[in-house]
Order: C-alpha cells, then structure tokens, then sequence
C-alpha cells in the first residue's frame, strides 16, 4: 500500500479532534480525519431503545472489543464495555446529554487551594488559567450552539451572552427553584448543547426527550457531528474516514511524529504520513494508542519518558438521588399543561467549594436537577432493581403502570470532583486482546476517601433539597454515591511544565515527542467539578489556534 | 456474576457465555429456531418462567424476542444457560412437588425462581441469580422494545404504559408557547 500525505492526521472525531480539524481545515491545512466508528446520519438516529441504548449502536461489545476493570485493587479484572466513550463519528458527543458547564476557577489550581496536595492523592495544578481557557469557551458554545441564561448563577463569572436562550423547562423547576431557595442555594438553568431556537441550518429541538445516550434525528442536539463537522468538510480541505482503526503512531529517528498506521474496515493496514499528529481518541484509547505504539527509541509507551502515560487517570465523581412525586399533586400546583416537557433544567454550584463539614477535600461539584430518564426499559429494569430483582408478576406490572401513569421522578445527578492518585490508572491488559489481536485497555479505579466522603455529604445536602419541594415527594431516596462515571475521563497524558512530572506541554504537545499532540481529557490533571466536554472543545480550540500559527510560521 | 446496577440499567451486561468468541460461539442451530428445537417440556418451563416474571409477556412475543437476542451478542452463548436454567427448573419442581415446573401452581412456581434469585440453586456451571437477572431484563425488554424484534406484539406494552410510538417524531404533543409568567426562566 502506498504511502499517502496529508498536513495534519487527527485521531478520533469527538469532542476533542472534530474542534481542531475545523479549524486546521479552515486555516488552510490538509486534514484527515481517521474515526474507528461508523458515519451516522440522522437518518440512522431512531429511538429503538434496544438498538440505540442496550446494544452495540454507539459502544462496541465486551466479547470483542473490551474494556478490563479492576475496581479497588482486585487481583481479578472483568470483562466490561464501561470506559468505552462511544464510537462513531463525532464521538461520545452524538450521544451526551449536553450539559454544557465551564470549569471553575478552583479547578485550575486545586493543589494549591488544598494547601500543596493531599495525602494519598496526586493532585497537581494546571499550568494555565482559567482566563486563558475563557475566550475559547465563547467560541466553542458559539461553533456548537449553546442556549442557556447568563448572570444567574452567581459563582460562574461575567460571561457574555449564551448564543440561545434556555430551553423551556418542565413545571416542577420551579418547585426545584422554592426548595433550593429556601435553603440558602442559588439554582440557574442549565446550561445546555440544545437548540432552543433555529441555528443556522439546524432546527430547533422538538422536546421528544431521548437526548442522552440517544443521537438526535432533529439535528437539534450540538454534537459535534452536528456543528463543527459539517463545518470542517465544508472547507474542503478535511476528509473524515470512517471505519479507520489507528493502531500505531509512528516517529522518526529523532523522536519526531511521522504519521500513524491504521487499519480499514477490510482490516487492510495502512500508512499515513503528516506534519502534526492530534490524538484525540477519549482519555483511555489515547493512552492505549501511545502504549500501543512503543518503540526502540520509546520502548515504554511513546511520549512516556514520564511514565505517566496512563497514569492519574480521573473520571467526575458520581452521586445520585431520587424523589417521587404524584402527578396529581404536581397537576394540583402546576397544571397539567406542561407535564409532558422533558428537561427539568436546573442546576445548583453552591457546594463547588464545601466549607462547611469540615471536609478533608472540601471541593464538590455540581448538582444537576433532572427528571428521570424517560426510556420505557431502563425504567422497568431500574424497578425490579430496586426491589434487589423480587418484584415480579402483577405487583411488577402494577408498579409499571403506576411510575408511568401516576408518577413523576425527580432527580438529581452529580458531577463530583475524582481525586488523582496512583490507584487509578490505565494499563494494557497483560492477556486480552481485542478482535484485531492487540492488547486491551485495562482500567484500574479506586476512589479516594476524600472524594468518597465530599461526594456523600453533597448526596445529603441535595437530598435536603429535593425534602423541601412542595407539594411533598412521597419518598427520597439516594441512589449511589462516590461511584464512577467512567464516561467522563481525563488526566491520562496530563499536561504540565515539567517533564518528569507531566506528559504534554502547556500547549498539548507531547514533551517527548514534537509534532504529537493530543486534545481530548487526557490533559487535564484534575476532573473538576462539571462534565468536561465543553473544556474539552474550548481546549482543542486553543491548542488549534497554537497549531495554526507556528504552521504559519514553518514551524511545524 | 450478578450485575451492577449500571451494567443492568444501560444493557451493558454480558451474556453468560459473551467471553466465547464470536464467530466460534455461533451455534449450529439455526439461532432463529433454538426455542423451538429444546425438548418441549423445557420451552414449558421457560415460558412459565417468563410468564410470572410479567404477565401477558409471552402471548405478546416474548419467547420470539429472548429467541431472537439469544442468538445475538451480547448474549451469544446464553442459550446454553437458557437451556440447562429449564433443566434445572423442572429438576426443582420434581424435588420439591413432584410434578413438571410449567404444572406447578403460580405460588409453587414463585417459590423455586425465588431460589433462583437469591442465588440458592447452586450448579457447576450455573449462576442462578445471574440468569434470573437476564432471564428479567429479556422479559422486560421484549415487553417495551420495538415489536420488530418479536415481543410487545401489538405495542401491547407500550399501550398499558401510555408510551407513544414515536420515530423522528415529538413523543408527546406539547404547546410550546411562552413560559408561564411563574418561571421567569
Ligand atoms: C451517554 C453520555 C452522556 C454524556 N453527557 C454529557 C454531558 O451532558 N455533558 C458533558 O459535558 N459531557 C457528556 N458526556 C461526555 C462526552 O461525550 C465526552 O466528554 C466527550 O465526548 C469526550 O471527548 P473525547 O474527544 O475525549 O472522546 P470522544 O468524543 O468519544 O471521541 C473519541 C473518538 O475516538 C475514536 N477512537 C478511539 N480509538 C481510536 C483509534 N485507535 N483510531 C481511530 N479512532 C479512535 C472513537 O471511536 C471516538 O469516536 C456524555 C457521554 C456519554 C457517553
């Protein structure tokens, strides 16, 4: 097979490799776009909830393509799909929820704010602020098509505008709004990567309700298969190959990246030569890609004279809790006109900083009010769940019907702070392999204490809240808390100045290895306290726009 | 292996038998047909089984949709363990009152799945608590899920829970004029 050219190769076309290949594409650079998954349109988006959420539509199977885990230092790892983003083009974005929060302040330089680190944990600072990070968060929720409300929340800082306005939000809100209130906490809506309007081309959403772990057949969810994809190709200068398995990135005798090797899907290997490689495959399959790729000149992993590469792994910190409420008392304070709108919308940071409680890590996160996820099947599952798998027969039936007809369940979700510490990390397994032969991922996860113990004290106070809506649930009940959220991952290739203590540079290039670059979660020494994916665009911006001009200068 | 809760909610749960490669897996049955080529007195107890996990699920397809992922990943290889929780099923009510399990009264058939779920039956290589959890999630599934796949024939399912079929579609009718004046945002 001939060895083909381009400028810039991007591995991976979510949330971190679509943002640069737009605008690489636009700045006049030759892109490739090389995507393990599919190409799905719209077309393809159907609500089968089967197919779409309990298959294989967005994530591979554990028979074939796994994921090893092992939690709390087990000596045996399990088989699991956990870890695994998604795989198709645009990434894990086709099928987010779109909870679109930027990181705080105290994110960036949360060692110091913990008085030099914490014990047991590798915690580190960024080595950028968050000023630096805010201008391209304006461009990425302008490029995806944000709506929300500005200068309600009061510990986010001066923001402009959101592009949209906030998606229009079930009656209970205001119930969430009272009980928040009165309690002393501060709900605003939720900012959210949904068209409340027609944008562009691209209409606005038609509140069917199945968003998260659905693609949107409306074009109205702001994946960036929706957004800045269709951009990207419009320049004419980026091609996205679908069904393109990279399996090594290669370099040449200085240490310099060359190009990559990737499979077709007739498993055909071929070789791809380009100035500037960008990784951005998720925080796990990165990290496997760069041990994958080890060589004479790096033969424990490329870009890992650190050995960190894998290490420091973090997902967001999860905590769960459930209020049911009858639909008649809701009807009796809200009427019935808008019972059926599916986005509660609030979201309350209030505990991003914990003082109180007297916490060993008083970091939180943020509470995000919702109501449960409407899938018919995950409802029913979740039900025999919580009976530990007894309820069956006509009290299972009956109980079907009664969360359907008389219910309504009203949640919240947490996204937490997960310590860094030498505990969790990511490995090659020594024994599995995938169905292309080559070793598997092998995720190791133990929660920290502290973070265990903050995530908890958080499920407490938003039980608090959930308590004091009126009318009155008939039951509260916490549902998980200082659990995981393995799609949400980040520190695996951590950036950072010095290059004995952090893979990537401040600007995403690898230290080891010039004309490497990698732009998905994996830089981020910490999780912070919101879902990442809106940091994760802005960052790929930024690392993009440094791309662009040393390009322009011949640098690169 | 019983699940996690998440495996469960999200189907990300593995069949009994997913570690068996795929193509290998693949039974010389025609897979489409496994239920109809077990003894008899087997399809009998699996679909009592099925029958008092949710009743109505078999007269709406349920034994058509089970029959039909069985033969799919992820649960490739669980037909084997469809077949022997049968075997078992009826070894249990022959124990327990000697009669076949599909013969049992619906008390008698509650007692030994309760056995099943708590993980009491005990086999070489049988989790009994592990196959009750797939043999419920099938059932519930086939019951909700879109009728191509066999089950919810006549969207009996969705008709009880008052789910609107709804490709490409709003699930509901909405107005969607301005918000009231109560909500501000
Ligand atoms: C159900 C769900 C809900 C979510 N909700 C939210 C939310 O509300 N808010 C939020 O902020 N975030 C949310 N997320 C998380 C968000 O999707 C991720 O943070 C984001 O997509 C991560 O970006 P990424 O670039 O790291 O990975 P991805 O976007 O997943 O992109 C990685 C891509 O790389 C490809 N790839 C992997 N290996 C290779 C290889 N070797 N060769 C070629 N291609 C490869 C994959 O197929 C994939 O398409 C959600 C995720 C899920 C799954």
């Amino acid at each position: 097979m001939a060895t083909e050219h381009c400028d810039v190769v991007v591995i991976g076309s979510g949330a971190g490799g679509a943002p640069t290949a737009m605008m690489l594409a636009e700045a006049g650079a030759r892109v490739v776009v090389l995507e393990k998954g599919p190409y799905y349109t719209t077309r393809d988006f159907t609500h089968d909830e089967v197919a779409i959420c309990r298959r294989n539509f967005f994530v591979p199977h554990a028979d074939d393509d796994p994921h090893m885990l092992r939690k709390n230092g087990a000596a045996e790892a399990e088989r699991t799909r956990e870890g695994h983003t998604s795989q198709c083009v645009g990434g894990a974005t086709v099928h987010m929820s779109g909870f679109t929060y930027r990181l705080h302040d105290s994110d960036f330089r949360l060692a110091s704010l913990l008085g030099g680190g914490l014990q047991g944990s590798t915690v580190a600072d960024w080595p950028m602020t968050l000023a630096e990070l805010w201008p391209y968060y304006d461009l990425a929720e302008t490029l995806l098509g944000v709506s929300g409300i500005a200068g309600i929340n009061p510990f986010e800082g001066p923001r402009r505008p959101f592009p949209l306005q906030p998606l229009r939000p079930h009656p209970t809100a205001l119930m969430v709004d009272e009980a928040a209130k009165s309690l002393g906490f501060h709900p605003f809506p939720t900012p959210r990567a949904i068209l409340s309007r027609a944008y562009g081309t691209r209409p606005p959403c038609n509140y069917c309700g199945l968003c998260g772990e659905y693609g949107c057949e409306n074009g109205s969810k702001s994946s960036v298969l929706a957004s800045i994809l269709p951009r990207a190709e419009a320049s004419g200068r980026c091609e996205i190959r679908p069904r393109a398995f990279v399996t090594r990135i290669t370099v040449d005798e200085d240490g310099r990246a060359t190009g990559v090797e990737y499979l077709d899907s007739n498993e055909e290997l071929h070789t791809l030569r380009a100035r500037v490689v960008v990784l951005a495959a998720s925080a796990i399959e990165s990290a496997r890609l760069l041990l994958l790729s080890a060589n004479g000149l790096f033969p424990a992993g490329l870009a890992n004279s650190s050995g960190l590469v894998g290490k420091n792994l973090t997902f967001s910190n999860f905590g769960k809790a459930t209020a049911i409420f009858e639909r008649k008392d809701l009807i009796a304070k809200l009427g019935a006109e808008d019972m059926e709108l599916p986005f509660l919308q609030r979201s309350v940071q209030d505990d991003y900083w914990m003082t109180q409680g007297g916490l060993s890590l008083p970091k939180g996160g943020t509470y995000n009010f919702l109501l449960h996820h409407p899938n018919p099947i995950n409802a029913g599952i979740r039900l025999a769940m919580d009976s530990d798998w007894s309820l069956s027969g006509q009290p299972l039936k009956d109980r079907l019907v009664k969360y359907f007809r008389d219910e309504l369940w009203v949640e919240f979700e947490i996204f937490g702070e997960f310590l860094p510490s030498d505990k969790t990390y990511v490995e090659l397994d020594p024994t599995v392999k995938d169905r292309w032969g080559l070793p598997a991922a092998r995720i190791n996860v133990t929660h920290h204490p502290a973070d265990v113990q903050t995530n908890t004290a958080m499920v407490q106070r938003g039980m608090q809240i959930l308590a004091a809506m009126t009318p009155k649930a008939t039951s509260v009940t916490p549902w998980t808390w200082g659990s995981t959220t393995f799609h949400l991952q980040h520190g695996t290739c951590r950036f950072g100045t010095d290059p004995s203590r952090s893979v990537l540079n401040r600007f995403c290039e690898a230290h080891d290895v010039p004309g490497l670059f990698v732009t998905d979660g994996s830089f981020m020494p910490t999780s912070g306290g919101v879902p990442a994916t809106p940091t994760i665009v802005a960052n790929s911006l930024r690392v993009a726009s440094h791309i662009r001009d040393r390009m322009t200068r011949r640098e690169l | 292996m019983a699940l996690s809760r998440r495996q469960m909610l999200t189907g990300l749960a593995v069949g009994a038998g997913a570690v068996v490669c795929r193509k290998a897996a693949l039974p010389e049955l025609e897979p489409e047909r496994w239920f109809s080529h077990i003894p008899a007195d087997r399809q009998r107890a699996l679909e009592a089984a099925v029958e008092r996990v949710l009743p109505g699920a078999v007269a709406a397809g349920a034994m058509a949709y089970i029959t039909y992922w069985l033969a799919r990943p992820p649960y490739i290889g669980s037909q084997k363990e469809f077949d022997t929780a049968a075997l078992i099923l009826n070894r249990e009510a022959q124990k327990r009152y000697r009669k076949l399990f599909s013969d049992l009264a619906g008390a008698e058939q509650d007692a030994v799945l309760r056995a099943f779920q708590v993980g009491e039956i005990k086999g070489k290589h049988f989790d009994s608590q592990g196959f009750w959890q797939r043999l419920m999630t099938l059932t519930l599934e086939s019951f909700l899920a879109e009728p191509k796949y066999g089950g919810n024939r006549n969207e009996v399912g969705w008709q009880l829970i008052g789910w609107h079929r709804c490709h490409f579609a709003p699930r509901r009718t909405l107005s969607l004029s301005p918000p009231r004046p109560k909500l501000p945002y």
